[in-house]
């Protein structure tokens, strides 16, 4: 019953145990690598032996309707498990290496545990009520660890930049839910999508798309996962690898024969490329060494929303785990980087990551993945994308640009922290870099390792995510050899120009003067947006409050009238014995003049 | 059988205890009296949960010519809504007062409104209803005249105002019902039987007086104006038990209401529309609020909006919903006010724009607010969670894709208390000064009440089996 579950078991026991501690304490770090080791042990048996399936547990009954509690244990389901059970011990090793501040072990620690604990539940939802707990868990966790810092000028801004936007994604995912309870009476989602009429509610997908584009930072509402940057880096580099931002895709993905049916994969497919083209132009021209890899990510999760639009979910789903690992490993390196270079985020003044051969042969790894070269994961994924939009030309046509400049970022990002420090510079530098804790390094080989097994998936993903009743496979995962060159060449382009800009050169910068940058640098004008629908909500609300407070102030002045009459009454409730007989006297003698008239 | 009447005698002697009694042990006393209540609450909810039926009646006669006595029901309602208060109560009991400031006034009201809340939701007539009705309407008075804070007698004018023509509305209608019902019965339960029987414009009176009554009080939209005063000015304990349970009594009657006069559940298109009139109204008033004590003010009408919409719907999920919403809303809305007292206690400020820095200055209480945010906008593993998911399914079958449109509003709501808490909670920079030392046992007033938000959002089935 619920087996599912047991791999969350040790991380949430570890959380526990070490919430209450008021001091850090060194051992705090490795005994959540044992817990998660232990957990993948568990993730593992599951993914070996446990066949595919589906169990349920009642949680309660209400007016003899049942609200229970499902997982589920089908092909998609165990890909996300292992791909979390995978990433969770690699990011808290880098985490036992990056966050040396021992006071601020036992919350770092627990947060990060009942994020990876959300996401791992997460994956292994079948029913709505669950999969709405580890959505509102996900963006809670990340919430208070983006702001972990929060003495950090920025990182409180950040953190409610998030939560406000998860928040438009909850109350809408609440919202699908609801309406898609009354309409089958059931939260299970296979039971939803065996529903015998297969009617898909257009409204209720909406908002669930509404929330999957919250989640996973799409077009308008993106800009929150550049901004999450403020966090420490091994929780960026969980976020953007497998937890949280991969959540989106996974519902939509899960849901993809609704969508299918209620004909909304258009939908899909254009947001995607709107913001597949909004991540790669703000990549491009971002100068702060882990906003880069944020928009590379915002790029990343828009092509698998295009795959998925397209009907093609097994390269949704091989990008989907071959990003994991190159993106982790990415920022696994960024953080290095920033940490020899003493917390130094703009590129342009980190320098010399040629001094740590070990961690320049990793980033250099995690960038070829990025960008698409051949015997690495990251190339069948892209490729597989490009094969399946090769029907439509547009589509294809707007990936392809956007892969020549996810080329040029990725190799901009790698050659210019590469680049030699000025004689003056910090002497020693090379002494941090080679100073790094192996903790932080030894991951990221880990990762190196599997950015080169990846490639695996592209073989063994056909026969393990096959056609079901619930998952419609309408094409099968292809590489074309026209669309393996077409990359190529686009990929060698770009390197061949970020060599010649970045490296060749003085490190130049993009242009800020054409009319390019329009396109270029949109990210104040999606800030600006934000700050309009803001701003428009606190005028609404001024209204409100002006109509409110002129009646209160009608009222105020009631009740303080009667307060006078109170303090009148009071006057001549004063205890003195001579007023009280004037004041009969005087009533008797008008009574009498009354009587007499 | 369980004597309910216990669940008012026991508070009626600690307030005498109390009363007579130096200010020293008067804390005690009114610790162990809401202990008391809530142990008799649980066993009452354990005998309910074990046996099949639950409507447990008790009577005891005092005018028998008019047929007005003592008489106790007690059924699903009913329950959910004792446990609710009892908890409340028993935290506002032990926390809320870290001043320990005229413990024996303060003390002695907590214990009159024991009895008011205790009656009030076991009350099997309306002539008792009425009763106790009162009762907790002038200790809350008191609470907030006496104990309040600067404009605290304005404060309690403009409650007695409102309060006092719900009161009356309450009586007029009471009375209409008596000379009505065939029989001449204040009985609930004959009143619910042959209430159908009653002329159309009757019922239209009754309901119109009785809803006006309950409106006042819960509050929605044009009457609420009393309660963002009287929540500011009362002490941290009044607020707590103001918001927390008197807020029900309206919602309760509400339910009574529905349940008992046919005609109510044709008016309910009327109620729901104001119902969304009150929610957006009050979330949009929220959104300018500065004060913290206001900000969680006007989120109870937001709340309590929306426990209308609930009722409204006039089906199992919606009227269920509406149910778990003002019990988590009491235990929550407590909370957040203990905690936003206990700020003011700690940096001697609560105005979103001066205070600063509160996670480092008082964590404990950082976190509770920011937990009782998370029960309000209705995350899981927390009551709220529950609460939403009846109430908005029971309001999208009755009014379709609108009956979800409220959720907007709590989206807002989460909105703006997340703003609130990076200004002054998360904010580090320059930091206010702690005044004062958070005594222990605020922090176990955070405990219960965190608890129980969220043993009702892991465990429901232990109110939906009674």
């Amino acid at each position: 019953m619920l087996l599912e579950i047991l791999p969350i078991v040790p991380l949430v026991i570890t959380a526990l145990a070490i919430f209450p501690m008021r001091k850090g304490y060194r051992y705090m770090g490795y005994a959540s690598l044992a817990a998660s080791l232990l957990s993948l042990l568990v993730i593992a048996y599951i993914f070996l032996y446990v066949p595919e399936g589906m169990s349920s547990m009642p949680w309660f009954a209400v007016g003899g309707f049942t609200f229970s509690i499902a997982t589920s244990t089908f092909a998609l389901n165990k890909m996300l498990l292992l791909l979390v059970g995978i990433i969770t011990p690699l990011i808290l090793t880098y985490s036992i290496g990056f966050m040396d501040v021992l006071s601020e072990q036992p919350r770092y620690y627990f947060e990060m545990l009942v994020f990876a604990s959300s996401m791992m539940l997460f994956s292994v939802a079948a029913n709505l009520i669950l999969v709405f707990l580890a959505w509102e868990m996900l963006g809670i966790t990340s919430y208070l660890l983006i702001g972990f810092w929060y003495h950090k000028p920025n990182a409180p801004g950040a953190a409610r930049k998030a939560i406000t936007t998860i928040l438009i994604g909850d109350v809408a995912l609440l919202a699908a839910i609801v309406i898609l309870w009354n309409a089958y009476h059931t939260m299970n989602i296979y039971a939803i999508l065996s529903a015998p009429s297969g009617a898909a509610l257009p409204f209720a997908l909406i908002l669930i798309l509404i929330a999957a584009f919250t989640k996973s930072a799409q077009f308008p509402f993106h800009e929150w996962l550049s901004d999450a940057m403020e966090g420490p880096t091994p929780v960026s580099a969980f976020l953007h690898s497998s937890t949280m931002v991969k959540a989106g895709v996974f519902l939509i993905a899960v849901l993809l024969p609704l969508f299918a049916h209620a004909g909304l994969l258009w939908v899909l497919v254009s947001v995607g490329l709107v913001t597949a083209a909004i991540g790669a132009a703000n990549a491009l021209t971002s100068h702060h060494i882990k906003k880069i890899l944020a928009y590379s990510t915002i790029e990343d999760l828009a092509l698998m929303f295009v795959a998925l639009g397209l009907n093609a979910i097994l390269a949704a789903m091989l990008f989907f785990i071959v990003q994991a690992f190159y993106k982790a490993l990415l920022f696994m390196s960024a953080g290095s980087m920033m940490k020899a270079n003493n917390g130094e985020e703009d590129i342009y003044k980190i320098y010399g990551s040629y001094k740590n051969k070990l961690l320049l042969a990793t980033a250099a790894i995690g960038a070829i993945s990025l960008a698409g070269v051949f015997p690495l994961s990251g190339f069948f994924g892209k490729v597989a994308i490009d094969t399946s939009a090769a029907n439509n030309f547009v589509v294809y046509a707007v990936i392809s640009i956007i892969e020549l400049a996810s080329s040029l970022y990725i190799f901009r990002w790698l050659f210019i922290p590469a680049r030699k420090p000025a004689q003056s510079k910090d002497f020693a530098l090379g002494e941090r870099y080679s100073h790094l804790p192996k903790t932080m390094l030894a991951p990221a080989v880990v990762l190196a390792a599997l950015v080169f097994i990846g490639s695996a998936a592209y073989f063994m993903l056909p026969s393990f995510i096959v056609p079901t009743q619930y998952v419609q496979i309408p094409y099968g995962l292809r590489i074309g050899v026209l669309d393996a060159a077409i990359e190529t060449v686009l990929v060698a382009l770009g390197l061949y120009f970020a060599y010649y800009l970045f490296r060749k050169g003085n490190a130049s910068r993009l242009p800020s003067k054409t009319p390019l940058r329009y396109l270029l640098y949109n990210s104040p004008a999606v800030n600006r947006f934000y700050d309009y629908v803001v701003a428009a909500a606190m005028a609404v609300a001024r209204g409100f409050y002006r109509a409110d407070f002129s009646i209160y102030s009608v009222i105020k002045a009631g009740a303080r009238g009667l307060l006078g009459i109170d303090d009148g009454i009071r006057l001549s409730v004063n205890g003195q014995v001579n007023r009280y007989l004037m004041a009969f006297i005087i009533g008797l003698i008008l009574l009498v003049l009354f009587l007499a008239i | 059988m369980f004597p309910i009447i216990l669940l008012i005698i026991v508070p009626s002697i600690a307030l005498v205890a109390a009363l007579l009694s130096g200010p020293r042990a008067s804390r005690p006393i009114s610790i162990a009296s809401t202990l008391i209540g809530f142990l008799i609450t649980a066993y009452i909810t354990y005998n309910a949960f074990t046996s099949s039926s639950i409507n447990i009646i008790e009577k005891f006669s005092y005018i028998p010519s008019l047929g007005i006595g003592l008489s106790f029901r007690i059924n699903f309602i009913a329950i959910v809504l004792l446990i609710m208060s009892s908890i409340v109560l028993l935290a506002t009991s032990v926390a809320g007062n870290p001043e320990r400031d005229r413990t024996r006034l303060s003390s002695s009201l907590i214990l009159l409104f024991q009895i008011a809340a205790a009656g009030l939701f076991t009350s099997a007539n309306l002539f008792m209803f009425f009763i106790f009705w009162d009762i907790g309407v002038i200790a809350m008075f008191f609470m907030i005249n006496i104990l309040g804070s600067a404009n605290r007698k304005i404060a309690s004018m403009e409650f007695l105002i409102f309060e006092i023509f719900a009161s009356m509305m309450l009586l007029l209608g009471i009375i209409v019902l008596y000379f009505y019902t065939p029989g001449h019965s204040l009985n609930i339960a004959t009143i619910t039987q042959t209430a159908a029987s009653l002329p159309v414009s009757i019922q239209e009176i009754i309901f119109v007086l009785l809803f006006l009554a309950f409106m006042v009080n819960m509050p929605l939209f044009p009457t609420h104006f009393w309660l963002p005063d009287a929540h500011s000015e009362a002490s941290t304990q009044g607020s707590m038990l103001l918001s927390g349970v008197l807020t029900k009594f309206g919602g309760f009657g509400m339910l009574l209401l529905f349940e008992m006069l046919p005609i109510a559940q044709s008016a309910y298109i009327y109620v729901a529309g104001l119902a969304v009139i009150s929610i957006f109204y009050s979330i949009f008033v929220l959104m300018r609020q500065n004060d913290m004590k206001r900000i969680v003010a006007y989120s109870t009408i937001v709340e309590m909006g929306i426990v209308m919409l609930g009722i409204s719907a006039l089906n199992t999920f919606g009227t269920n919903g509406a149910l778990y919403l003002m019990l988590s809303h009491g235990v929550t809305i407590a909370l957040l006010f203990l905690v936003v007292g206990s700020m003011h206690y700690i940096f001697g400020d609560r105005d979103i724009r001066s205070l600063r820095g509160v996670v480092s200055g008082a964590a404990s209480s950082a976190y509770a607010f920011v937990a009782g945010i998370l029960a309000m906008t209705g995350v899981p593993l927390t009551s709220g969670f529950i609460a939403d998911l009846l109430l908005f399914i029971g309001a999208e079958q009755r009014f379709g894709y609108y009956g979800v449109l409220p959720l907007a509003a709590v989206m807002l709501l989460g909105a703006y208390m997340y703003f609130a808490v990076n200004k002054s909670i998360l904010s580090n920079r320059e930091r206010s000064n702690v005044v004062h030392v958070l005594p222990r046992s605020e922090k176990l007033g955070y405990a219960i009440l965190l608890v129980a938000a969220f043993v009702f959002g892991i465990f429901p089935f232990i109110i939906f089996r009674i």
